[in-house]
């Protein structure tokens, strides 16, 4: 008997019981059907989010902090421009540039904000992270001082789309103090002023008492220190027009961004008039004593970073690299490293969602055992003639193994397609449902091969599982007492 | 002629609580080559029970049966189920065919378990029914055929394989005279061309015509001596 002849009879015993096939082929169907759906509901949004960290490049990027307070003695790590030279010489390193943030103020037509840029290298600037652009391009058209902004900055100046950032100019103006400034505060500005402060001394007083004099003095000098700092302050205001190219995707604060991203070129404008006016930065470049001596040159080369972006290989040692920073004395981030327990997260998710999926299946499968176990009585007579016809044991037990093999083949076929259509359907909702939100619609259901090749070999061999035992029930008929009809 | 099939011994009894109902007791029997043996007993005797037992169908409680010298008892249930295959018809009073088949899948099926393919299968069938002038029936399902066709159908099938014995249990029980006669004709026929027969019937006519020697059951008993045909 060839396998051919099994299936044959096989199939024609399933037509034979139309009905009662059809309705244990349907609770397969359901059962594989829910599986595939969920299942492809669980590929969709772990799709999604591993779209999501490719295109943001977060799998090949690291970010490197100073650790604040160093270990007893030692003094902190610092990110300066040494240290990033450093890092570029990391194995699997690509590109290391510095978080570089700049106090502004941006004005467009009527509306000025307060806000932090982020300047960039030309380099860093192509990197995945700032690529992903909803308007514009990030490379500046020769002769345009061009910035990127994100959608941070449609939100400030309250505009409707991001297109209409596109470029706009921007005033950007930076506060910065002044020792000239300061300077000519310090200094009486003009003759009468110093003839008034002749007049008011009284000689007599200062013939007497010389301490009167060196009082007059002091006083005088440190009203002149007071107003040397207002000065100083109070500064200049540097200023710079810019258009904006280009509009990021990313949404305000994520992975950090600031609302405006400036090519180096153009932060270093704004860097270089001076130090900036904010007292509280200004005390820590004081503190450092980085005021001192010439404000341009040596300023820029020796600042220093709260943290620095590292791009690197698709291929590298994650663990490695933090590994090698830890020694050093900083602490670093991957989104990779993160990825691992959103990834977790994913396989339970479905695991869950599979769990439910089988025992629906198992529940299905009761139904084929239930199916096979009445066609062993039904059929007694018909096991008994075929082992006087000399059919052995095994060709009984495999025509019964192969009827459940066949309703879960046909019922995991339909129910894949049922589960592929549901999760189509599902989908086409999801999208309409997110583009009335105004969210720009996702995927959220994706059925990869895996699956539907897991879904067949799980209705087929759990269909087989229940078919077992009533094909070894059905192979053990006495003939002899089936043909007497017992 | 050469003795080919024996029985030693043989015993077939059943447990019913306390109750042993020896249905075949200790039965010596020696059947040759192209021999047409019937057997007759009142009812319950164990008739049928011995045929089973002669084909392999059944399994003794005590005894053997033997072919061509080598005892079924040390054959596999597979080996047993090839013997039947290809060494063995049986024909039943009640035709056994298989309803949801035409005569034809019917004949063919008894091929199904020899290794024959498909095409070859329901060829030879169409033949066989052809000479037993049941090529016009060959379409039709068992419960459009009369009792007679249904038999004549039963044979074909027990004769497809062409098997050196034919295990008839009541061949014309259920048919009247005329399909009688015709059913031993084709017995007979068979029997001609060097086919053993087995066969039991109440009608003593029909043994006395056809068999060679006739044997009696009696409580699961064969009688040694021959019934005068
Ligand atoms: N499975 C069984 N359990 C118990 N007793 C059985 C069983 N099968 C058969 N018998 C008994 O064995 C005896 C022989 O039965 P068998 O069918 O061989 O008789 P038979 O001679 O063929 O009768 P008939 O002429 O009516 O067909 C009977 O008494 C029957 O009741
Ligand atoms: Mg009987």
């Amino acid at each position: 008997m060839t396998f051919s002849d099994r299936l044959a009879i096989a199939f024609g015993n399933l037509r034979r019981m139309k009905l009662r096939a059809t309705l244990t082929i349907a609770g397969i169907v359901i059962a594989i059907g829910a599986f595939v759906a969920m299942l492809s509901f669980g590929a969709g949004s772990r799709r999604n989010v591993v779209d999501e960290y490719n295109k943001f490049g977060l799998f090949t990027t690291m970010q490197v902090y100073t650790q604040g307070e160093g270990a007893e003695g030692e003094s902190p790590a610092v990110i300066d421009d040494e240290a990033l030279a450093i890092f570029a010489t990391l194995p699997g390193v690509n590109l290391v540039y510095p978080y570089d943030a700049i106090k502004l103020k941006v004005r467009m037509d009527s509306l000025t904000c307060e806000i932090e840029a982020q300047a960039l290298t030309p380099s860093a600037l192509g990197t995945k992270l700032f690529s992903q652009l909803c308007e514009g391009s990030t490379l500046p058209r020769a002769g345009e001082r061009g910035v990127v902004a994100t959608r941070g900055l449609v939100d400030l100046f309250a505009l409707s789309a991001p297109a209409d950032l596109l470029g706009r100019h921007l005033i950007l103006s930076r506060h910065v103090a002044s020792v000239d400034s300061g300077m000519s505060q310090a200094l009486p500005s003009n003759l009468s002023e110093v003839q008034t402060i002749i007049n008011s001394v009284n000689s007599d007083s200062v013939r007497r008492q010389p301490l009167y004099l060196r009082r007059l003095v002091e006083g005088e000098v440190s009203r002149a220190a007071g107003r040397f700092f207002t000065g100083f302050m109070q500064g200049a205001v540097v200023t710079d027009t810019v258009t904006v190219v280009g509009v990021l995707k990313a949404r305000d604060g994520q992975f950090g961004l600031k609302p405006l991203l400036l090519p180096l070129e153009t932060a270093t404008t704004l860097l270089e008039a001076g130090p900036s006016a904010d007292p509280i930065s200004l005390f820590a470049d004081l503190k450092q004593g980085k005021l001192l001596g010439d404000p341009g040159g040596e300023r820029a080369d020796n600042r220093e970073y709260p943290k620095a972006t590292l791009d690197i290989e698709q291929h590298a040692s994650y663990a490695l690299l933090s590994d090698t920073l830890t020694a050093m004395g900083y602490s670093s981030f991957s989104y990779a490293a993160d990825f691992e327990q959103i990834r977790r997260i994913f396989i339970i998710f479905d695991l869950l969602l599979g769990i439910v999926g089988l025992i629906a299946l198992i529940t299905a499968a009761l139904g084929i055992v239930n199916t096979m176990v009445m066609a062993i009585t039904e059929r007694r007579r018909e096991i008994g003639i075929f082992k006087s016809l000399g059919a052995n044991e095994n060709d009984i037990r495999d025509i019964f193994l192969l009827e459940s093999g066949l309703i879960g083949a046909v019922g995991a076929t339909i129910g894949i397609l049922l589960g592929w259509g549901v999760s189509r359907i599902a989908s086409l909702v999801a999208k309409e449902i997110m583009r009335n939100e105004g969210v720009e619609p996702v995927e959220l259901f994706t059925t990869p091969p895996a699956l539907i090749a897991v879904a067949l070999t799980f209705g087929i061999l759990i269909s087989l599982i229940a078919g077992a035992w009533p094909a070894t029930r059905a192979a053990r008929v006495d003939p002899v007492a089936a043909l007497r009809g017992e | 002629m050469a003795e080919w099939l024996r029985a030693a011994e043989l015993c077939r009894f059943y447990r019913r609580g306390s109750h042993v109902v020896r249905a075949v007791d200790t039965v010596n029997l020696s059947l040759e080559q192209g021999e047409f043996l019937g057997i007759v007993g009142s009812s319950g005797s164990g008739k049928s029970t011995l045929l089973n037992l002669l084909a392999g169908l059944d399994t003794p409680s005590a005894g053997d049966v033997l072919v061509d010298g080598s005892p079924f008892s040390e054959l596999s249930r597979r080996e047993r189920s090839q013997f039947r295959s290809a060494r063995v018809g049986m024909v039943f009073q009640s035709f056994n065919l298989l309803p949801q088949y035409s005569a034809l899948e019917n004949v063919a099926l008894a091929l199904l378990f020899s290794g024959e393919r498909r095409r070859t299968r329901l060829r030879r069938a169409a033949e066989i029914l052809e000479r037993m002038e049941l090529g016009d029936r060959a379409d039709h399902r068992p419960a459009d055929l009369s009792g007679g066709e249904q038999q004549r159908v039963a044979i074909a099938r027990a004769m497809i394989k062409e098997p050196d014995i034919l295990f008839a249990d009541e061949p014309t029980g259920n048919l009247d005279e005329g399909n009688s006669a015709l059913i031993a004709d084709m017995l007979v026929d068979f029997n001609s061309k060097g086919l053993s027969v087995v066969m039991v019937s109440h009608d003593r006519e029909l043994t006395g015509k056809l068999c060679n020697r006739v044997l009696r059951m009696d409580y699961g008993r064969l009688q040694p001596e021959e019934v005068a045909p």
